[in-house]
């Protein structure tokens, strides 16, 4: 019988231990994050880079693990936080995703006392979302066939094909390229927006039948450039910046460039938020973006950045101040609204 | 009897699958396409009422059907050369034809840009010769997509035809011969009508998939070479509209069926098909 007691208190001990243990190590859990961040970016090429400059010196400095995802998805981001199956914690999202992520609730608000917002460009520095790199839609011509300071300096001389002979090529699709034809057609750069639709289908008429090749892949304008299948195109602007390095006779126009800029977002219901937090904030470190841009010229937030850079890599920059005061700016609110409709318009167009 | 009716006991684990992930996601998307989040027909009125969705989805059929007949004209020939080698040309024969598929779509794509561009390989060679005196145009064109894609998809022809021709008893062709019947008449009046099996089911494989083809159209297309799957993407990927996308995708399902009904009606191809399992 008292056997029988012993073993019974033995195993209510055993029960009492488990417990403390198991609602112990939940609550550790809960308070401390896993030192892992899962970050999800359009991957490729870039993703070496983003390593090497980003990543492998945060986790040297912090302990925290960053595991790369890719490729940029929304549909995914969508099924992740409507099903609470959340994998992210960070996403780079394309302009136009970053404002419907927002308007959808898909996003944490940013800690901006972990992030340093004094040092950020003030668009970029957003409630839910951060500035992951700015990028500019670009006028890029081959410099055999047209001289520099002889070369079309606006979307008005892309237009003019007597003064500025030569195969051209525009994207097929419609952004930037109606702000484009607007300022083709000599609307002011502050009166872009709300588009004219029509006005800028109309304006786009008129270059139709001399745009040899639409191309619809972001690596496809720098290619057609150095093959020579043509002469002047629209580009993202480290595409060409790239094939320059290579030799390619290539250059920018920065006049008239339509500038976007792509963000970070932290996901809503992510695991690893406090991380994320502090994994955004590096990422902005003057130092680092200056590491960054030597890789590829699409900047973040970072105000102090040029301070860190040579006039020369400085230039080619779309957020460099010269460049800057010649942009202009996307108004992705606008996109957001008239998606759909002026896409339905350009498939039409295009057929036609 | 037994063990016959144990037989479809065999097929269970593919119909598992087929129900889980083919059938589950049809009836999803099927449900998508009307309720928005309440039933709605607007999406189907769209396509209807916008002439571009159709004009788009007429595009695409032609498009495949012109790749299935390109690839059957230019697979038989291979087939029925395949199928007359003693076995071992013919293995190394078949290895080459099936070597083009272990090497990606895109990586595929890429290299016809390279030989079709204005300072591709093709031009150069004939500028060389003095055959043009200026580059013809090549890429960027409807011509380059259809060759594009029948440089993908023709070992999908070329198989289905092998197998049904190796089935072929080739005894049958010495005895309309020892009975009088030419070359000419012999391939026509037996060897033809016993390879229509292959025909059938290359011609409804290759153009089934060229009806989802979406990268090969997008790299070597003009503006007007758009095809469905390109729009439903951007309806996907791009503007979110998923019930849209699914309506799309619905249409093109049942265009698929209608044409192969029709085919059906008019070739027999659910006698033809069959065929193949007794050939």
């Amino acid at each position: 019988m008292e056997r029988y007691s012993l073993m019974k208190k033995k195993f209510w001990l055993l029960f009492l231990l488990g417990t403390v243990f198991f609602v112990f190590s939940s609550i550790n859990s809960m308070a401390a994050e896993d030192k892992i961040i899962v970050f999800n970016s359009s991957g490729g090429a870039l993703d070496a880079a983003q390593r090497k400059v980003f990543s492998d010196p945060f986790e040297k400095e912090t302990g925290i693990k960053v595991i790369h995802t890719a490729p940029v998805n929304f549909a995914k981001l969508k099924a992740m936080v409507e099903s609470g199956n959340v994998e992210w914690d960070i996403t780079e999202l394309p302009p136009r995703d970053m404002v419907r992520a927002v308007r959808l609730g898909y996003l944490e608000p940013l800690d901006y006392t972990i992030i340093n917002k004094a040092d950020l460009i003030p668009e970029a520095a957003l409630p839910y979302a951060i500035g992951g790199g700015f990028y500019s839609t670009i006028l890029a011509y081959n410099t055999k066939k047209f001289s520099k300071g002889k070369h079309p300096q606006s979307w008005a001389d892309f237009w003019n094909v007597n003064k500025f002979p030569g195969r051209r090529s525009l994207r097929n699709s419609p952004a930037d390229n109606l702000e484009i034809a607007l300022l083709a057609d000599g609307v002011p750069k502050d009166k872009i927006y709300p588009i004219d639709v029509d006005r800028a289908f109309r304006s786009l008429d008129k270059i139709k039948p001399h745009i040899a090749v639409w191309w619809s892949v972001g690596a496809q304008p720098a290619q057609l450039l150095t093959d020579n299948e043509v002469d002047l195109t629209t580009s993202w602007n480290g595409r060409i910046t790239d094939i320059q390095r290579k030799g390619a006779p290539v250059e920018i126009e920065w006049n008239e460039a339509i500038l976007s800029l792509s963000y970070y977002g932290v996901v809503k219901g992510a695991k690893h938020k406090t991380n994320a937090m502090k994994y955004l904030a590096f990422r902005q470190r003057p130092d680092r973006q200056a590491e960054w841009v030597k890789a590829l010229p699409y900047p973040g937030a970072s105000i102090s950045l040029y301070k860190y850079l040579t006039p020369e890599l400085a230039k080619i920059m779309p957020t460099y101040p010269e460049n800057l005061k010649k942009a202009i700016k996307v108004n992705n609110e606008w996109w957001l609204e008239n998606a759909d409709r002026v896409q339905e318009k350009w498939n039409a167009w295009m057929l036609k | 009897m037994a063990t016959k009716d144990l037989h479809i006991y065999l097929l269970l684990p593919s119909l598992g699958l087929l129900i889980i992930f083919f059938v589950v996601p049809m009836l999803r998307i099927f449900g998508l396409s009307f309720f928005d989040p309440v039933f709605t027909l607007k999406h189907y009125l769209r396509i209807f009422q916008i002439e571009v969705y159709l004009q788009v989805l007429f595009r695409t059929l032609i498009v495949a059907l012109i790749v299935a007949g390109v690839c059957l004209i230019l697979g038989y020939p291979v087939s029925y050369l395949l199928a007359a080698q003693p076995p071992k040309v013919c293995n190394i024969l078949l290895i080459l034809v099936l070597i083009p598929l272990w090497t990606s779509v895109l990586v595929r794509t890429y290299s016809w840009m390279v030989l079709l561009g204005r300072e591709g390989l093709l031009n150069q060679i004939l500028l060389y010769l003095n055959l043009i005196s200026k580059p013809m145009t090549l890429l960027y064109t409807s011509k380059a997509v259809i060759l594009g894609m029948v440089q993908i998809l023709l070992p999908f022809m070329i198989l289905p035809l092998f197998s049904t021709m190796k089935g072929i008893d080739r005894n049958l062709l010495k005895a309309a011969q020892s009975l009088g019947a030419g070359p000419m008449q012999t391939f026509l009046r037996v060897f033809l009508p016993l390879s229509l099996p292959g025909v059938a089911a290359g011609f409804i494989l290759v153009f089934i998939l060229s009806l989802g083809f979406f990268i090969t159209p997008a790299l070597l297309g003009g503006r007007k070479d758009i095809l469905i799957s390109m729009l439903i993407e951007t309806q996907v990927r791009e503007l979110l509209n998923w019930g849209f996308a699914a309506a799309l995708s619905l249409i093109l399902l049942l265009s698929t069926i209608v044409i192969l009904a029709i085919f059906n009606r008019f070739v027999g191809l659910d006698r033809l098909v069959s065929g193949i399992k007794f050939s």
